[in-house]
């Protein structure tokens, strides 16, 4: 597929700003912008079916800051450049994903695939820089828990619905080019939708600008 | 020294990632095998070419009904489906011969049984309600046509009971009124507008502009089967039939979609993957060939659940 030249100067452009305003603005702990995606798995289920297993992706652009400390020197040690405190940090996300139709059961019934999008606010803890084992890299760990707003379509047809959800977030920063950050991240979602509910697992990779 | 350290790292690390995510790929692998359906299905399909008091007192005669009802009839049956596509055929599909066979046709199946009402043939409207036609109507005989809450009575009371793995497809002008309104918003026009279109933005701003309705809708939800209905047309449009398809043209689609409508290539085509293909043929197909005044798309009632209409394997 032929891209055109202007799509790809309009990539390179919101790559540099990502890059600028990630590093400038965001020069906290717990911060951070980042674009990340993955695979979803989600476990969907109405009172009267059995539970049914989806397959997706989802792609998520999140901005991360801190609550505490909110200065980054507070967090480091005087002789060196590791951080010894735990963070308290909170994350912005704004979502996008699609799950695909699940299996059939043996009596014919299956749940649809849906697609759409959705905004969450999440607030937890990151861990003090560490050196990760065998990796030899510094590494961040963190937990996170919030709640979202999703606006969906059933895929192949024209209806929509909306839905609140618990969303979860682990994630392990590796530091792998200052400023930049190289995140393998497990989101979790539990959603209330159409009177059943889906619990969504999945494993994904961030980019983030530290 | 530090260098290939930190080279070293990176290999590590991306291995690291590559085994996290070969683990979620063998657990999407063995988790998504579909299962055989071992399952009583049962199709009830009625069509009519033949209106017993035709264009004197009545509508006119039709020329494909029967045929999309028996060719899907066989299709069914050669896929494992128990069918009849005999009974209720022309002029033997009266009202009370319909109501009489639903009643009957259905009774003591099991639970998890699936079961298929087809209806071709003509439909109406008036200022509120849709109706289905049946042979023995009149204009004088009103109180012959079945209503959209009519037909919802009898699957009621004579499907509902045994199993709730009901799909209930009409064929016929103005069947968007036989599709009601669930947690989802059906965001297709029911009059729709070939120049208009539709598409996946037009859908994310309407969501948007009635989101906290969509809202409040999907928490009073309490996750009940409700039938799967599929409409030819929307609630204001015609449906047609073709000489050149030689069926009605959301059949002729549907009939396609058992061999083509397979989407995610699991050797099922389930109800929704069935009506996506109908109705993206027919837009692609017929709304573009004959404009906007003739134009029609198919609708389906919404939920998480859906049910496999054809099995390919």
């Amino acid at each position: 597929m032929r891209q055109k030249p202007g799509t790809l100067n309009l990539c390179g452009i919101l790559c540099l700003c990502f890059v600028l305003i990630g590093q400038s603005v965001f020069a906290s702990p717990g911060k951070g912008l980042d674009l990340g995606g993955g695979a979803l798995f989600s476990f969907t289920s109405l009172p009267q079916l059995e539970t049914g297993f989806q397959a997706g992706w989802n792609a998520n652009v999140g901005v991360g800051f801190t609550i505490f400390p909110w200065d980054d020197a507070e967090n480091r040690a005087s002789d060196s450049k590791t951080a010894t405190a735990l963070s308290l940090t909170g994350r912005f996300q704004l979502d996008s994903f699609g799950l695909g139709a699940s299996a059939p059961q043996s009596d014919g019934n299956l749940y649809r695939a849906w697609q759409g999008t959705g905004l969450g606010l999440l607030l937890g803890f990151a861990s003090p820089e560490f050196i990760m084992p065998l990796l030899g890299l510094p590494a961040k760990f963190g937990i996170e828990a919030g709640g979202g707003l999703r606006l969906t379509k059933y895929s192949g047809t024209g209806l929509v619905s909306a839905h609140p959800a618990v969303l979860g977030r682990m994630m392990l920063d590796f530091g792998i080019l200052d400023p930049f950050a190289l995140g393998l991240v497990v989101p979790l979602e539990w959603a209330w939708k159409s009177g059943g509910r889906a619990i969504i697992l999945g494993i994904g990779l961030s980019l983030r600008v530290l | 020294m530090k260098y290939m350290d930190r080279i070293t790292g990176y290999s590590r690390s991306t291995g690291f990632i590559l085994a996290a995510c070969l683990g979620a790929a063998c657990l999407l692998a063995a988790c998504s095998l579909p299962a055989a359906i071992t399952s009583e299905r049962r199709a009830l399909l009625i069509g009519i070419n033949d209106y017993i008091f035709n264009t004197v007192d009545g509508f006119r005669d039709l020329e494909y009904p029967r045929k999309d009802a028996q060719t899907l009839g066989a299709l069914l049956d050669s896929q494992g489906w128990e069918t009849d596509d005999t009974t209720l055929i022309d002029t033997a599909a009266t009202k009370a011969k319909i109501k009489a066979v639903m009643e009957d046709y259905f009774k003591g199946i099991p639970s998890n049984a699936t079961a298929l009402v087809y209806y071709s043939g003509h439909g109406t409207l008036d200022e509120s309600n849709a109706y289905i036609v049946p042979s023995d109507y009149q204009r004088i005989t009103p109180d012959r046509l079945v209503s959209a809450a009519e037909l919802g009575g009898w699957i009621e009371e004579y499907i509902l009971p045994y199993t709730k793995n009901v799909m209930l497809i009409i064929d016929a002008c103005n069947s968007g009124g036989f599709v009601a309104e669930s947690d989802s918003t059906d965001l297709i026009d029911p009059d729709y507008d070939v120049n208009l279109g539709y598409s996946v933005t037009t859908a994310a701003l309407s969501g948007l502009s009635s989101f906290s309705a969509l809202l409040a809708k999907n928490m009073e939800q309490a996750g009940s089967l409700d039938p799967i209905v599929m409409s030819a047309a929307g609630f204001k449009e015609e449906s047609w039939e073709s000489d050149s398809l030689q069926h009605g043209v959301f059949t002729y689609y549907l009939l396609k979609a058992a061999q083509n409508g397979d989407a995610n290539k699991d050797g099922y085509v389930s109800a929704t993957e069935a009506y996506t293909y109908a109705a993206k043929s027919i837009d692609k197909y017929w709304n573009d060939l004959y404009g906007n005044s003739n134009a029609f798309y198919p609708h389906i009632t919404g939920g998480l659940r859906d049910l496999v209409l054809f099995d390919l394997n």
